[in-house]
C-alpha cells in the first residue's frame, strides 16, 4: 500500500471559490440547482449570525483637538475655545459640545492616534481604508462590497451593501463605497441611484407584474439545461421578491418608526450642508433600521466638517446634531440587544491643524486624526493612542485607517488576512496588507 | 471555506453516487518504473502498481497492493509507502495483491557518510512543499512575521539569507538542530501562526535537521538544476469514484533524474472532473477532462484524468476526398466526443441558426422581416449564403472593430478623443479591409508618430512602460499572462522573472514626446535605454518567449522589428492559437483554452488537435479572421442546436451542443431597441447609433454600465464583467428604461396595437422580433387566452412584449 505522505497545505492558496463550489455542486451531484446548493449551505450552517456596519463618514475632515483629543495644556492659538468634560468613564473627558456621547462613553471606544491619512477630501480612506490613488490604481474594493462579496445578502429583499450619501457639490464626499474589482454586482443600493428607481413598482400595479410574471413563467423553453440559465430563474425569482416585498421601503422609510424614537435621533435636515452633506438625523435611524431589515453595511455622510474659517461657531452648530444623533443609534443598539453584533464608526478623512488660522480655522491635518467606535462587540469605555502636546503626532500606539478596517472585518467574522478575494484576473488578493485587528478592542 | 466543504459533504450524503463495477475477466499486475535508482541519502522512490485486463486497459492498484523489499537494509518501503535508501546495493521488490505478484529492482547509489542534504535538491523542495514559501505565507512580497522567503523557492539566494543570517541568525541553531526556529515553528512546539507544517521525525524533518547539523551549507551555484518534470501515468481515463496516483520524476540538468512525488505541488485544473491530494492521489469527481497540475522546484507539468460521460462511442467517421475545413473541424470534434461518450444534439432550427449567426458575425437581432424571409427560403444553401451575407454587412465590422478596440484600451480617458477616434478608426479600417492578423500587430508593434493622427501608435499612450507594453502585447497577442513573473517566476506557469525583463527590454527604446496638440503623444524609436533586471540590476537583452535568442548587444535598429517578426512567424505557437482561441470562444461559448487570454502551460485545451490544427489553418492562409469565422460558421459543430441530447447536458466544454452564451452589453441593448422598435439616444451621436458601434466606453449609459460594459483599462477580456447579476434583472423587470419603450408613441408595441392586424399576427410578429422564430401552436393558443382576458388590447401586447423580453430566450443566444 502506498499514501504518499501528503499535509502539504498547497490548497491554501487555490482553494476553491464559491462560484466553483457551485458549480461542483450543480455538476458532481446530479444536477442541484443553485437554490438545493443554497439550502445545502443554509443546512451546513454557512450564513452566520447577522453582523452589520455603520459607517458615518463626516465629510472634510472634523477636528480632532476640538473632539475627542482636547489639549488644555497647550498655548490658546492651539487650544481653542471649547472645554473638556468628564465621561461616565473616570479618566476620559471629551469636549463639553458631545455631553451625550459622554455620558455614554462606557458603550463607546475613542481612537486618538489614527494615522494613514493623505491629503484629500475623498471619502475613499473611510470606506476602504485606501486613498483614492490606491483605489484608482488597484480597484481595491471598499468594506461594503467586500462584505457583499463574500458574505452576499441576509434577506432576498434586502441588498447587503447600502450607501446613503447623497449627491454632493463635492463629489468625491460622496463616495459612498465603491465595488472595485469586485464589479457592480457589489456596488452599493443608494436610495436615490437608478438601482432605487427599479426597485419601486413604476406605473404598474402589483398586479399586473403578478400577470405579467405568470406569462413569463410560461415560456419555458430555455428555463433550464445550462448553469446560467438556473442562475437566471434564481435572480428572476429574487427580482420579483424584491418587488413584491415592502421590506426595503419600510426601512428606509422613518415614518413608519414611533415618533418618540425618531424625536430622540433629532429628526435633522435633508438639505446639504453647503457642498458636503446634510445633518440628517433621520439617516443614523435609517442605518439601523437597514441593519435590523437585513443590510450588512450601511455607510452614510453627514454634515460638512471642512471649517478653514470659523471653526468654533460652526462646531457649536454642527457638534449638538451629531451628539444627539449619535448617542441615539448607540444607545438603541444596545436597547434592541445588537451591540454585539452591530459595529458603529464615526470618522472623518484626515484631522485638523494644531494652529488656529486667522480666520479662526483649522487647516487640514493628515498627520493624526480620530475616530469614535462602538458596538460590535468591542471591548468599549476605553481610549486607545494618544498625540503629543499640541495634538500634531500620534504619540504612542499609532492606529492605521487600516488597522482599524481590519478590526471591522474582524467584526464581521473575516480575517482578511487568511482570505483571498479575487481580482478581475483571478489572483487572489489580500486586503489591508497585513494590518491586524486593534488588539485593545476585540 | 470549511463550512463550504461541509455542505458539500452534506450533499453528497445525500446523493448516492454510483460506484464503478471493478473490471471483469483475466487481469495481470504491472509495477513501475521496472528499475529505479536511488541516489544519496535523501533520495526516495515511489511505484506504481497496474492492473491490467484483458483489453490492456490499467487501472490503479496502489493502494490495494502489497509492497516488500527483498533487502529492507539497503532499501525498505516506509509507513507513507515511499521507498527509501539506506546503503550502496540492489534490492527487488515485490508487489503482491492476492495471487498476482509483479517485481521491480532499485539500485541504491550515492550513500556516504557524512553527505550532506543540499540547499537547492533537498532543502529547498521541503520549504516549498510544507507550504513555507507559498504566496499567504513567508513567500508573501513582505513576508509573514518578519520572515520573508522567495516565491514557491525560485530565488535560493534570498531563502538561504533569510533561514542562516537574518533576525540574528536566531532561526538556526547549529549545536542543537531540532532547537531551531526553522524547525519549532513548523512543528508548532512553539506557537506558529501557519498552523503545524511538519511533522517532527517525518523524512522531510530529517532532511532540514541533518542540514543545520551540516553547518548549513549554502547553495551551490554549480548544483544542477531541474530542467524537466514528468508525471506517470500521461493520461488516465477513470470512471466516477476511481482513483489514481500519480507519481513525479524530474530530471536534472546534469542528467541525472530524481523522483520527486513527495514534494510535488499537486492541484487539479477543473474540480467538477477531477480532484487530487496534496500526495498526488486523483479521485475522478465527474465527467468530463482534467488536468492534474505538478509543480516542483519552478516547473509545472501536468497529466490528464479523462471520465466519460457515458461508454465510449465508435460513430463512423470517413475520412472523405473532398474534406474541408469545416468537415475536418467536425470530425475532430466529433472524436473526441466519441471518446466521452457524447451524443450529438440535433441540427438547430432556421430561426435560431439565423438567430445566433446574427448576434455572434453582426451583433444584432434580425428583424422580423429578414426573419420571415430566410424562414421561408427553400433554398439548400441558404445557411452559407447567409453567413456571406453577414460578413460582408457593415454591422460585421462594427461588432469586431468594438472587440479589438476592447482589447486595445480604446477609450478617450486615456488617449484623449483625438487619439481614441483615430485608433477607432484605424480598427474599423482594419476590420473592414480584414487586415490580415499579422499585419494588424505588426502596425502596432513597430507603429510610431502622432498618437492623433496615427491610430497603433496610440498602444504606446495606453501602456506607457517597457514593462506595460510587454503585458499588454503578450496578452493581446499572444494569449499570456507573463505580469506573474514582474516579481517573482510565474507560480503556475513556465515564465520566469528573466524572461519578463527580456520581453520588457524589446520596449526599452521606445520613445514619445509631447506632440503639437494638446495631450497628443509623438512615439519614436530611439537609439538608447535599457530595461535592468530589478534584483540583479543586469542590463537584459531583449529575448522572445519561446523559440528565440536573445538579440545581439550591437543590435543597432528598432527592437520592434525583430520582436514584431518573432510574434507574426508561423514558428511562434501563441500568435495563431491565441487569436483562434478568441474567435473559437466568440462562436462557441468556450475558448479551447479559457479564459483566452491565460493559455497556460498547465491548463490543457479542450481539444487540443483541433485547436493545432485550426491555428495552423489560420496561420497557413494567410491570417485571414473572415475565413476562420466563415469555416466555423459552416460547421455542423456550430449549427448544432442548443437543446441538449441525453447526457451531453452535462458537456460544458466539448462542443457537443451550442453553448447557451448570455448577450454582451451592446447586444443587449441592441436587441432591446431592435426589438421594442425604440431606439437609444448617446448623447453626442445620432440616434439609431448602435451601442456596438460607440468608439469608447466612455458615452454614458446606465444600461451598458449596468450590464457590464468595460472601462477599457484592462487588456483583459475579462474585464468585460459577465455575470448576472440581480440589478439587471430589475431592470430589465421595472425600469422606467423598458416601461417608456413598451408606452413609446413611436414602438413596436404602439404600432402593432393600432394597426389592423389579428391577434394572432401581432403574437407572431412580436415573437420574430423578440426571438428569431413564430411561437408554435401551443404558444399561439396560450397567448390568444391572455389576449382575450386583458381588459385592453395594448396592455396586452405590451404584456406580452414585456414577458418575451425578460425571457432567457431572449436573454441569451441559443
Amino acid at each position: 500500500m502506498l499514501t504518499i505522505r501528503g499535509g502539504g497545505g498547497s490548497r491554501f492558496c487555490d482553494g476553491i471559490n464559491r462560484r466553483e463550489f457551485l458549480k461542483i455542486g450543480g455538476l458532481a451531484l446530479g444536477g442541484l440547482s443553485l437554490t438545493d446548493v443554497l439550502q445545502a449551505e443554509a443546512m451546513a450552517g454557512v450564513r452566520s449570525s447577522h453582523k452589520a456596519i455603520i459607517m458615518i463618514y463626516l465629510p472634510g475632515g472634523p477636528p480632532h483637538q476640538d473632539m475627542f483629543d482636547l489639549k488644555m495644556d497647550a498655548p490658546a492659538e492651539i487650544r481653542g475655545e471649547f472645554k473638556p468634560i468628564k465621561t461616565n468613564v473616570p479618566g476620559i473627558q471629551i469636549t463639553e459640545y458631545l455631553p451625550r456621547i459622554a455620558s455614554m462613553m462606557d458603550k463607546c471606544a475613542i481612537i486618538r492616534s489614527l494615522v494613514g491619512a493623505r491629503d484629500e477630501h475623498h471619502a475613499s480612506i473611510c470606506q476602504s481604508g485606501y486613498t483614492s490613488l490606491e483605489v484608482t490604481q488597484n480597484h481595491w474594493p471598499s468594506l461594503g462590497s467586500v462584505v457583499s462579496k463574500l458574505q452576499g445578502p441576509v434577506d432576498r429583499t434586502v441588498p447587503p451593501f447600502i450607501g446613503l450619501a447623497p449627491k454632493m457639490g463635492h463629489m468625491e464626499w460622496a463616495d459612498p463605497g465603491t465595488p472595485g474589482f469586485l464589479g457592480l454586482a457589489h456596488k452599493c443600493l443608494q436610495p436615490d441611484g437608478q438601482l432605487m428607481n427599479d426597485m419601486v413598482l413604476n406605473g404598474i400595479s402589483l398586479d399586473r407584474l403578478r400577470d405579467r410574471r405568470s406569462l413569463l413563467q410560461s415560456m419555458d423553453r430555455f428555463r433550464r439545461g445550462a448553469d446560467a440559465l438556473e442562475g437566471m430563474n434564481d435572480l428572476n425569482q429574487r427580482a420579483f421578491d424584491l418587488l413584491t416585498s415592502h421590506k426595503l421601503a419600510e426601512a428606509l422609510d422613518v415614518t413608519k418608526e414611533d415618533p418618540k424614537v425618531r424625536e430622540r435621533y433629532g429628526k435633522g435636515n435633508n438639505v446639504n450642508v453647503d457642498d458636503g452633506g446634510p445633518d440628517w438625523n433621520d439617516q443614523f435611524l435609517v442605518a439601523r433600521r437597514l441593519v435590523e431589515a437585513g443590510a450588512r453595511c450601511v455607510t452614510l455622510a453627514f454634515g460638512r466638517w471642512d471649517y478653514h474659517g470659523a471653526n468654533f461657531p460652526q462646531l457649536k452648530n454642527h457638534l449638538p446634531r451629531l451628539d444627539q444623533g449619535v448617542s441615539a443609534l448607540i444607545q438603541d443598539i444596545y436597547d434592541r440587544g445588537l451591540d454585539k453584533d452591530v459595529s458603529v464608526v464615526v470618522w472623518g478623512e484626515f484631522g485638523r491643524s494644531p494652529r488656529i488660522n486667522k480666520d479662526g480655522g483649522r487647516d487640514h491635518w493628515p498627520r493624526v486624526s480620530c475616530a469614535l467606535l462602538a458596538g460590535g462587540g468591542m471591548k468599549t469605555g476605553q481610549v486607545i493612542g494618544s498625540t503629543n502636546r499640541f495634538g500634531e503626532e500620534a504619540d504612542d500606539r499609532p492606529i492605521h485607517y487600516k488597522d482599524v478596517f481590519a478590526t471591522l472585518y474582524h467584526n464581521m467574522g473575516i480575517s482578511v488576512k487568511d482570505t483571498p478575494v479575487f481580482d478581475e484576473l483571478g489572483r487572489p488578493r489580500f486586503l489591508l496588507e497585513d494590518h491586524e485587528p486593534i488588539a485593545e478592542l476585540v | 471555506m470549511r463550512k463550504l466543504c461541509s455542505a458539500l459533504a452534506l450533499l453528497i450524503s445525500v446523493c448516492s453516487v454510483a460506484g464503478h463495477a471493478a473490471p471483469a475477466g483475466k487481469t495481470t499486475l504491472r509495477l513501475s518504473p521496472p528499475s529505479a535508482m536511488l541516489i544519496g541519502p535523501y533520495s526516495e522512490t515511489h511505484l506504481l502498481v497496474d492492473s491490467v485486463d484483458a483489453t490492456g486497459a490499467a487501472h490503479d492498484a496502489t493502494a490495494t497492493a502489497k509492497l516488500s523489499s527483498s533487502d529492507p537494509s539497503i532499501a525498505s518501503i516506509d509507513a507513507d509507502g515511499a521507498i527509501r535508501p539506506h546503503k550502496n546495493g540492489k534490492v527487488r521488490i515485490t508487489a503482491a495483491r492476492g495471487a498476482q505478484t509483479a517485481a521491480a529492482t532499485i539500485s541504491v547509489t550515492g550513500i556516504r557518510p557524512g553527505t550532506p542534504p543540499s540547499f537547492l535538491k533537498d532543502v529547498e523542495p521541503v520549504l516549498t512543499h510544507a507550504g513555507c514559501n507559498m504566496g499567504a505565507c513567508h513567500g508573501a512580497a513582505a513576508g509573514k512575521g518578519g520572515f520573508r522567503l522567495s516565491l514557491l523557492g525560485y530565488d535560493p539566494d534570498l531563502d538561504f539569507e533569510s533561514i542562516t543570517r537574518q533576525a540574528g541568525a536566531r532561526r538556526i541553531a547549529r549545536s542543537q538542530p531540532q532547537n531551531s526556529l526553522l524547525l519549532r515553528k513548523p512543528t508548532f512546539a512553539t506557537p506558529h501562526r501557519g498552523g503545524k507544517r511538519l511533522e517532527a521525525g517525518s523524512a522531510e524533518y530529517r532532511i532540514l535537521t541533518d542540514w543545520i547539523a551540516a553547518g548549513c551549507p549554502g547553495p551551490i551555484a554549480t548544483d544542477a538544476r531541474v530542467v524537466a518534470l514528468k508525471v506517470t501515468p500521461e493520461v488516465r481515463t477513470l470512471h466516477r469514484g476511481d482513483t489514481q496516483q500519480f507519481t513525479v520524476t524530474a530530471k536534472y540538468s546534469d542528467g541525472t533524474t530524481r523522483d520527486a512525488t513527495g514534494e510535488t505541488l499537486f492541484t487539479a485544473s477543473d474540480e467538477s472532473t477531477a480532484s487530487v491530494t496534496p500526495s498526488g492521489l486523483a479521485k475522478a469527481t465527474g465527467p468530463g477532462e482534467a488536468a492534474v497540475i505538478a509543480r516542483y522546484q519552478g516547473l509545472v507539468t501536468t497529466a490528464n484524468v479523462v471520465s466519460p460521460f457515458a461508454s465510449p462511442l465508435h460513430r463512423t467517421q470517413p475520412i472523405s476526398k473532398n474534406a474541408t475545413v469545416s468537415s475536418t473541424i467536425d470530425r475532430m470534434v466529433t472524436s473526441r466526443l466519441d471518446a466521452l461518450g457524447l451524443p450529438l444534439s440535433a441540427r438547430s432550427s432556421d430561426g435560431d441558426f439565423l438567430r445566433r449567426a446574427s448576434l455572434d458575425i453582426t451583433g444584432q437581432i434580425p428583424s422580423p422581416q429578414d426573419a420571415r424571409v430566410f424562414l421561408n427560403d427553400k433554398d439548400p444553401q441558404k445557411r452559407t449564403k447567409l453567413i456571406d451575407s453577414l460578413l460582408a454587412r457593415p454591422e460585421y465590422v462594427d461588432c469586431w472593430t468594438r472587440q479589438w478596440a476592447d482589447l486595445l484600451r480604446c477609450s478617450r480617458s486615456v488617449l484623449n478623443e483625438k487619439g481614441m477616434y483615430a485608433l477607432n478608426s484605424w480598427i474599423h479600417d482594419a476590420v473592414n479591409t480584414n487586415m490580415p492578423w499579422d499585419r494588424f500587430a505588426t502596425e502596432i508593434i513597430v507603429s510610431a508618430g502622432d498618437t492623433y493622427k496615427n491610430g497603433p501608435a496610440n498602444f504606446y499612450k495606453a501602456a506607457s512602460s517597457p514593462e506595460e507594453r510587454a503585458e499588454a502585447l503578450s496578452q493581446v497577442f499572444l494569449g499570456v499572462r507573463i505580469s506573474c513573473a514582474k516579481c517573482h517566476n510565474h507560480p503556475y506557469d513556465r515564465w520566469t522573472q528573466n524572461q519578463y525583463y527580456q520581453m520588457a527590454a524589446f520596449f526599452s527604446r521606445v520613445s514619445s514626446k509631447k506632440g503639437s496638440d494638446k495631450g497628443e503623444m509623438v512615439v519614436f524609436a530611439s537609439d538608447t535605454g535599457e530595461t535592468r533586471h530589478p534584483k540583479s540590476q543586469k542590463v537584459m537583452a531583449p529575448c522572445a518567449l519561446i523559440n528565440a535568442t536573445p538579440l545581439a548587444a550591437d543590435f543597432n535598429q528598432d527592437r520592434r522589428e525583430p520582436l514584431a517578426a518573432w510574434v507574426t512567424t508561423p514558428a511562434n505557437p501563441f500568435f495563431s492559437h491565441a487569436l483562434v482561441n478568441r474567435v473559437w470562444k466568440r462562436m462557441l461559448g468556450r475558448g479551447f483554452v479559457d479564459p483566452v487570454d491565460d493559455m497556460k502551460a498547465t491548463t490543457p485545451p479542450t481539444n487540443r488537435a483541433l485547436f493545432d490544427y485550426l491555428a495552423t489553418d489560420f496561420s497557413s492562409h494567410g491570417y485571414d479572421i473572415k475565413r476562420l469565422i466563415r469555416n466555423i460558421c459552416l460547421t455542423d459543430t456550430y449549427q448544432r442546436s442548443a437543446e441538449p441530447n441525453g447526457v451531453n447536458a452535462g458537456d460544458r466544454k466539448f462542443y457537443s451542443h451550442y453553448p447557451v452564451k448570455r448577450l454582451e452589453a451592446e447586444q443587449m441593448l441592441d436587441a432591446l431597441s431592435a426589438a421594442t422598435g425604440v431606439y437609444e439616444k448617446f448623447a453626442g451621436y445620432p440616434t439609431g447609433l448602435t451601442a456596438q458601434a460607440l468608439p469608447d466606453t466612455q458615452t454614458a449609459s446606465y444600461f451598458l454600465d449596468l450590464f457590464g460594459r468595460p472601462a477599457r483599462t484592462t487588456t483583459c477580456a475579462c474585464e468585460r464583467g459577465d455575470d448576472p447579476n440581480l440589478s439587471q434583472v430589475l431592470h430589465l423587470m421595472n425600469s422606467q428604461d423598458v416601461n417608456t419603450r413598451l408606452a413609446a408613441k413611436t414602438g413596436r408595441v404602439e404600432t402593432l396595437s393600432t394597426s389592423k392586424l389579428t391577434d394572432t399576427q401581432v403574437i407572431e410578429d412580436l415573437y420574430l422580433a423578440s426571438y428569431t422564430r413564430l411561437p408554435s401552436t401551443a404558444e399561439t393558443k396560450r397567448t390568444l387566452a391572455a389576449f382575450k382576458k386583458a381588459k385592453e388590447r395594448r396592455a396586452a401586447i405590451e404584456d406580452l412584449s414585456w414577458a418575451l423580453l425578460n425571457s432567457n430566450e431572449f436573454l441569451f443566444c441559443h
